[in-house]
């Protein structure tokens, strides 16, 4: 599959703004995996690779609770990359992908950190006037942070795209088998977060009872089916 | 562009100059400055009072409007500087608690399970767009709420907090998100695996369930299901390989 630049500058862009999306500017979904692999599967023209990589990924997100000091990885420039490595036959490289996103995720994550010295080094230039109470200061320092934060997400997309790229180029994937091993892996370790998350977040009350009545109602929803 | 409006503007981008020096304080400061322009006649008081507002805060930051609203309301109403300062430093646990309890471990994995289900259901992309538009609205709604509930309340916030109804909701938001995500479970890893999965669909993850619940029972510590499945993935990739 070759890739157009107008496909490539999309996702770039669409990387970029989930990676704003991540903790600076909105926080309202536009980084969660499935609707990054929704939106880099339409500008790729492979919807469904999009959201089976999305979605894959996604469970996997359910078990991260992006806490303000916390460090969490950064799915949205890493399910593009997954996206352009699963696009096309994805039935052989849907765990394929997940695992790369899964790596992918981790590293742009660790770039939060930068974005976070950053900004604190220009507040520790900018101290003595934000006590002053100087307001020119104050939105100085927010738009230097905001722009910070641009460009790490914009370069953490470039960075997830180069590398599916180049993967995708070297030829470098699993066989049938393998392929279908890697994604029965990627399940188990999905259902694993799921249900790690159901259990850190609803472990000692009635919540619990309530997923397992979803549970139920999840067997005969696919029973009927 | 009215105070309340422009500061509602700025409170979705209240996390941009995050730092672990001051966590959220500059936003916090920035979406606050449209609401203190009444006090820019007594250049002494805006300034002390812009001062204050960029200090050490953090909150959730959907509800982090909460706190702008009413610590800039009591400003404006001549309330002393330290009285301020402790209005906000009692906010933020509570908010931040709220906040992360009831959207991100209530409504949010809630939609996006819902979300997965509709997509096991061959909802195709209608799904992924009506639940990020659905929860839009949701975002935006409840930061227009959040800083006019401050900003009518100023240091009675506390009170209006509680009458308001929003620390119910924590409860009820936890049950549905739990009835939604173990609704899905079985449908969306019936889905993901056919045809991708050349041997029974439903062992793998049932293994992995199994797994994570014994784990957490029995306070097993391992490390995050993230990199336990990369570890996974490259032990199979050998094995296959051998």
């Amino acid at each position: 599959m070759t890739l157009e630049w107008g496909v490539l500058v999309g996702l770039v862009v669409w990387g970029t703004i989930a990676g704003l999306d991540l903790a600076s500017v909105l926080q309202a979904l536009l980084s969660r995996p499935l609707v990054v692999g929704a939106g880099a599967g339409w500008i790729l023209g492979d919807v469904e690779a999009g959201l089976r990589v999305g979605a894959l990924l996604e469970l996997f997100a359910l078990d991260v609770v992006p806490v303000g000091s916390s460090r969490y990885p950064d799915f949205g420039a890493a399910t593009i990359g997954a996206v352009v490595v699963a696009a096309g036959p994805w039935q052989q490289t849907l765990g394929w992908s997940c695992g790369i996103g899964l790596a992918l995720a981790a590293a742009c994550g660790a770039t939060l950190t930068i974005t976070r010295r950053l900004n604190a080094r220009t507040v520790r230039a900018y101290a003595d006037r934000l006590a002053a109470g100087d307001d020119r200061a104050v939105r100085a320092v927010h738009w230097a942070g905001l722009g910070h934060d641009t460009v790490r997400s914009a370069l953490v997309a470039l960075f997830s795209l180069v590398v599916a790229v180049a993967i995708r180029g070297s030829g470098l994937g699993p066989g049938a088998n393998a392929g279908s091993a890697l994604t029965a892996v990627a399940l188990a370790g999905a259902a694993w977060a799921v249900a790690h998350g159901a259990m850190a977040s609803g472990r000692s009350g009635p919540r619990w009872r309530w997923a397992l009545a979803g549970l139920g109602v999840g067997v005969l929803v696919v029973g009927v089916r | 562009m009215t105070g309340i409006l422009a500061a509602t503007i700025r409170l979705l981008i209240v996390q941009a100059a995050w730092t672990y020096e001051r966590l959220q304080g500059v936003g916090v400061g920035f979406a606050s400055l449209p609401l203190l322009e009444p006090l820019r006649a007594e250049p002494d008081r805006y300034r002390a009072a812009v001062g204050r507002s960029t200090e050490l805060f953090n909150a959730h930051p959907y509800l982090t409007g909460i706190a702008v609203g009413a610590a800039a309301r009591a400003e404006i109403d001549g309330v002393p500087g330290g009285t301020v300062q402790r209005l906000k430093t009692a906010l933020a646990g509570p908010l931040g608690s709220l906040g992360d309890q009831l959207f991100w471990i209530g409504v949010v994995p809630a939609v996006m399970a819902a979300m997965l289900l509709a997509l096991s259901l061959h909802a195709g992309l209608l799904a992924v767009a009506a639940g990020v538009g659905l929860y839009l609205l949701v975002r935006l709604y409840v930061t227009v709420w959040g800083l006019r509930l401050g900003f009518q309340s100023g240091l009675q916030i506390s009170g209006a907090l509680k009458a308001s109804g929003l620390t119910d909701q924590v409860r009820r938001v936890g049950l549905l998100a739990g009835l939604v995500v173990g609704a899905a479970v079985v449908p969306v890893f019936r889905w993901l695996a056919t045809p991708a999965v050349a041997f029974h669909w439903w062992l793998m993850p049932a293994l992995g369930l199994t797994g994570g619940v014994i784990a957490a029972l029995v306070r097993f510590r391992v490390p995050s299901a993230r990199l336990l499945t990369l570890v996974a993935m490259v032990v199979t990739l050998l094995w296959q390989l051998r």
